[in-house]
């Protein structure tokens, strides 16, 4: 469903796989491609439009994102990487950041995909097989000798 | 689908036998959900391979051949993604960068130096086992491209090298061969005789 707002402002309603609304500006939505296209395909005005991908409060930090993407110009550069660090910052941990990644990659915002693919990059970068297993819950499926020669393989990165 | 339980299906090949594992991987790139693996913990979805890697994009190289002790499937996915010719190594020419990795180095460079392929390999095996100073070696070093400065003196050297050869050769030298020939073998080919007389 769209509404418009005193300042001509076309608002719309998104909901979450678990049933919560949001009522945000176009622009502010639009920031999603996913839902710029649904917006072009005029689903935004049979009622919300719903998104079954994401929850409600990956959906509240997606589009306090998007607020503030699209009400800044590109003069706030170095301001707005300052407040995308504190962003993902606030995303606690890497559990969270992997929702948002999921969020950011279903509802096409590249700007937050690159910005929490690279958080992760940096939270993975020098840590340890058995530290990035116990972070990303991977199970070890290499048998001992195999584990053994894919190590001696790559041993300069174990240096 | 969880890409683990595809892969336990598959017969896997002896102990370490990472072509094997490869090539297994490489034909079931349909059923490659390699990133199911990087499920974040009480989780029932997975991260699809294109977020991974866009993930794996953005780490540096040290940490991607580290990843790959980490599990079967992202030893794969890294394998296909990042794996590079093995480099041939010349402990003579020193370390060059990553970027020179590679047969097209060995082609480039051994088009130009005239090495020959055994020779690398010679050496490849000497040099993997110990550096120059006999000290165990743990990172190979791989080829270096020759400068371009480099290029255009062998050129230049090459260049001079026929034309002395040409400069050198006498005309009535070609007018001999006949001659030659007709020395050499005993029963020179048939007709030759009659072309000559």
């Amino acid at each position: 469903m769209s509404i418009t707002t005193e300042n001509n402002e076309k608002m719309i309603t998104l909901m979450s796989s678990d049933g919560e609304e949001f009522v945000v500006e176009e622009a502010v939505a639009a920031q999603s491609q996913t839902i710029k296209h649904l917006i072009e395909d005029g689903c935004s005005t049979e009622g919300s439009i719903p998104l079954p991908n994401v929850t409600g409060r990956v959906l509240s930090e997606v589009i306090q994102y998007c607020k503030k993407h699209s009400s800044s110009d590109d003069k706030e550069e170095k301001e707005l990487e300052a407040w995308d660090a504190e962003f993902v910052k606030a995303a606690d941990d890497h559990v969270a950041l992997t929702d948002l990644m999921m969020a950011a990659n279903f509802l096409d915002i590249k700007g937050l995909l690159d910005l929490v693919a690279q958080t992760l990059a940096n939270m993975i970068t020098g840590k340890s097989p058995e530290e990035v297993r116990r972070m990303w819950n991977i199970k070890n499926d290499f048998t001992p000798e195999e584990a053994e020669k894919v190590r001696k393989e790559n041993q300069w990165a174990f240096e | 689908m969880s890409s683990s339980g595809a892969v336990n299906k598959r017969k896997r090949g002896v102990c370490g036998d990472y072509n094997r594992l490869l090539v297994d991987e490489y034909t079931n790139a349909e059923q490659l959900v390699i990133s199911t693996n990087m499920a974040a913990p009480n989780r029932s979805s997975y991260l699809p391979p294109d977020i991974v890697e866009e993930i794996l994009d953005l780490l540096p190289r040290k940490s991607i051949d580290r990843l790959r002790s980490v599990s079967k499937s992202l030893f794969s996915l890294l394998a296909i993604k990042f794996n590079v010719p093995k480099p041939l190594y010349c402990p003579c020419k020193g370390v060059s960068s990553p970027s020179n990795y590679g047969i097209k180095s060995f082609v480039d460079q051994s088009l130009f130096t005239g090495v020959g392929l055994s020779d690398y390999i010679g050496d490849a095996k000497k040099s993997r086992l110990h550096g120059a100073n006999g000290t165990k070696r743990s990172r190979p070093n791989p080829v270096v491209i020759p400068k371009s400065e480099t290029l255009s003196k062998l050129r230049v050297q090459r260049r001079t090298k026929t034309k002395k050869i040409l400069a050198t050769r006498k005309p009535k030298q070609l007018y001999q061969l006949p001659l030659l020939l007709l020395k050499r073998h005993s029963h020179p080919p048939k007709g030759y005789l009659s072309c000559i007389t």
